[in-house]
């Protein structure tokens, strides 16, 4: 038997003489036993007494378990949002066979195109059993005259109550709540009275009656366009849909649009997306991130509504929408509305996302980047994770020097000590004109890949600080014309005594003078003075007019007298350092 | 309020469950006093998160109680309760590895801490199903037919992952 198979058996329990001698002698078992005792030795510390973990655990056990509800919370308010969407469908046939007179043609068109709005999600399901008229539940038939007397004391008071504030109308709205006028209220919501109908919505925008939103809505049908904005101020679970069933009727929509807006509701900005509302961007800034699950839903469809779904989730400020967006970033079709979407939703998400296809040319994605808020931070981010690859981290480098802001230095200095990308880092600091950076980028001159970038780098900051270091690399003979040449783009009269040793260079004589020239230090006028005669002599002559301000022609005798006459005793030039 | 009597400590689990599923609550506080101590060290070594571990000690014994009518007496009740257990910290295990440095080494002093140390770092540094097996064996006791039926895979499942997480454990611990 194998030691598997008798530690199988010893794990079952088996402690027959062979299985216990086997293990008792058996050094390769004992030790993988011993593992167990490892485990076991190793102590935690629970983080509560017991005494405090039976106390907890007392009072769940006292709470029932929960219950899921499911579905609407107001019981009452589907059978009647229920008549609402019958009686608005009812309004709807009635307006449109109104406005044909070819029943035929009418027929043909409903044919055609089954459901006039495209897909609303919440719009309530058809009724599936017949309903009566829609109206308060107990209304006897034959009105008679004292019921009809009782009437006119109600839209007296409801009439009153809209009309007046203060104790009047403290009191009416405390009769509706406490449920005594409340169906006498709930019918003049739908009455056919246009000013006791405006009464009663006026009662509701101010008793906040989330349950009536349905009967808001026959009022809203009917024409009360205060009542479709009150459904969507009241907001709450039947608000949704009852603003949905009116989204059909001619006229109304701009109203529900906006209410749909105004309840703040995931599924009012799912009902918008289904009425293929896009260009309402008051409605979306409105809705802002509660937006985010109906967009991010269409950005995920290929479909029709991708395109205007993304400029709603940049009005929307939509964060929730922000990965979806990011997907979108490689699609030819559609990136450049995602990356202005990405914009202005802003935030370190949208931020990294922009920053990591970023380059310094997309000025599109530039202008994103400096949008978004932390744009910066987010460049600054990858130009210093070490995990990147260094092209990737370098385009970080030049994206921050597109955008031009020197916030950005720290942490380009930062990425001089990475060793992958300092010479990028040199340049951008060099481009930044960051003078902070010169003795870091000076530090890189020693070093043989980067120095050509450091001393491009260290001619375009122009500081007088980088003079000693690149003297000393102009040591170097291979790298003596390169050191020469950023020297001679700073133009400090520290540079002054190489500028004249690189009067003897060929190449670099050129430049020299013109630096000189710029600088415009006196030691170097009988040098140039010495190269009158040679084939830069009239570059020369600009350089010794500019220095000493004389209009002396470009003979070699008349500026040694006048040198002899004007300079001798001034300072001497020491060209002891080379 | 006062807390009710424990029952006498003799009773065997399995009656206690029977008292508990009866509506007992001193029988089945008595049941989590028993079976507290093993259930934290699991699930504190399985999530390697201690405040993590107390919520899944919390959802597991309340899960037990309003669970109990379904214990029906034909496995030892420990093994059906950690059957719970086992769910319960699957579920609220980490999708990511955890921070060892999380846990609290220096609150117990005269131990071996680092040697601790370095058995929590290479228990986490299991794969999930070892070291499940491997806790639910050494924590929990139980064999590994009681294991197989709690996470319902096979007898030889977890043979297998028992003896390749003491292997790899023997081989980093040496």
């Amino acid at each position: 038997m194998t030691c598997d198979e008798i530690l199988a058996r010893w794990d079952d329990g088996d402690r027959s003489p062979d299985v216990a001698a086997h293990v008792a002698s058996c050094p390769d078992c004992r030790a993988l036993l011993a593992v167990d005792e490892k485990v076991r030795g190793w102590k935690t510390v629970p983080k509560t007494s017991e005494a405090a973990f039976m106390e907890r655990l007392r009072e769940k056990m006292k709470r029932p378990a929960a219950i899921r509800v499911a579905g609407p919370s107001a019981p009452a308010v589907w059978p009647r949002l229920a008549a609402a969407a019958v009686f608005i469908a009812a309004l709807g046939a009635a307006f449109w066979l109104g406005r044909t007179t070819h029943p035929q043609v009418h027929r043909k068109e409903t044919a055609a195109n089954p459901t006039p709005a495209p897909r609303p999600a919440p719009v309530p399901k058809p009724i599936p059993t017949p309903l009566p008229t829609p109206g308060p539940a107990p209304q006897p038939a034959p009105p008679r005259p004292v019921e009809d007397a009782d009437k006119k004391e109600f839209k007296g008071r409801l009439m009153a109550a809209a009309a007046g504030t203060g104790a009047g109308r403290d009191a009416f709205l405390s009769q509706i709540r406490s449920g005594t006028d409340r169906s006498r209220w709930i019918s003049a919501l739908r009455s056919p009275d246009a000013a006791e109908r405006s009464a009663a919505v006026t009662i509701a925008s101010v008793a906040r009656d989330a349950a009536v939103a349905p009967d808001l809505a026959i009022a809203g049908a009917r024409g009360d366009e205060r009542a479709i904005a009150a459904i969507g101020d009241i907001g709450g679970p039947a608000a949704v849909p009852a603003l949905a069933s009116l989204a059909g009727v001619r006229g109304r929509r701009e109203a529900v649009e906006s209410a749909l807006a105004a309840t703040g509701l995931p599924e009012a900005a799912e009902t918008l997306a289904a009425l293929g509302a896009w260009s309402n961007e008051a409605a979306w800034r409105r809705l802002g991130n509660a937006a985010a699950p109906a967009i991010a839903a269409r950005l995920r469809q290929n479909g029709e509504a991708r395109v205007p779904a993304i400029t709603a989730a940049g009005w929307a400020k939509a964060e929730g929408a922000v990965p979806e967006l990011i997907k979108l970033l490689s699609r030819r079709d559609s990136r450049e509305a995602a990356i202005n979407s990405l914009a202005s939703i802003g935030g370190p998400r949208a931020a990294a996302a922009l920053a990591e296809i970023a380059d310094e040319f997309d000025e599109e994605l530039l202008k994103a980047l400096k949008a978004v808020g932390p744009g910066r931070e987010a460049l600054e981010k990858r130009l210093l994770d070490v995990r990147l690859a260094p092209t990737d981290r370098a385009r970080a480098a030049r994206t921050l020097v597109a955008l031009g802001d020197h916030a950005a230095e720290p942490a380009l200095i930062t990425a001089l000590d990475s060793p992958e990308i300092r010479g990028d880092a040199a340049l951008a600091l060099g481009d930044l004109k960051c003078e902070a950076a010169v003795p870091g980028i000076s530090k890189l001159l020693r070093e043989r890949r980067f120095r050509d970038s450091a001393a491009e780098a260290l001619a375009k900051i122009g500081s007088a600080k980088a003079i000693p270091a690149l003297a000393l690399a102009s040591r170097d003979r291979s790298f003596r014309e390169e050191a020469l040449r950023a020297m001679t783009a700073i133009r400090s009269p520290e540079a002054v005594p190489y500028m004249i040793a690189a009067l003897g260079d060929r190449d670099l004589a050129g430049a020299a003078i013109d630096s000189l020239g710029a600088i415009g230090d006196t030691r170097a006028v009988l040098p140039l003075i010495g190269m009158l005669d040679s084939e830069r002599g009239g570059q020369a002559l600009d350089a010794l007019r500019k220095i000493t301000g004389q209009k002396l022609p470009g003979k070699t005798d008349a500026w040694v007298r006048w040198w002899k006459a004007n300079m001798k005793s001034g300072k001497s030039f020491d060209f002891s350092c080379f | 309020m006062t807390n009710p009597p424990l029952p006498p400590s003799d009773l065997p689990d399995e009656l206690l469950a029977g008292r508990a599923q009866g509506g007992d609550r001193a029988a089945f506080e008595a049941l989590v006093v028993r079976t507290l101590g093993p259930a934290r060290a699991f699930c504190t070594k399985l999530l390697r998160d201690p405040v993590l571990a107390e919520d899944a000690c919390q959802e597991g014994f309340l899960k037990a109680w309003r669970g109990l009518p379904g214990f029906r007496g034909d496995s030892k009740f420990r093994t059906w309760l950690w059957r719970i257990f086992a769910n319960v910290a699957n579920d609220m295990r980490k999708p990511k590895p955890a921070q060892i440095g999380d846990m609290d080494f220096e609150a117990i002093p005269e131990r071996d801490v680092a040697a601790e140390e370095s058995v929590a770092r290479e228990i986490a540094a299991l794969p999930d199903r070892q070291r499940e097996v491997l806790l639910m064996k050494v924590e929990l006791d139980l064999s590994p037919a009681e294991i197989a039926e709690a996470l319902g895979i096979s007898y030889e499942a977890v043979k297998a992952s028992l003896s390749l997480a003491r292997k790899k454990l023997k081989e980093r611990l040496e």
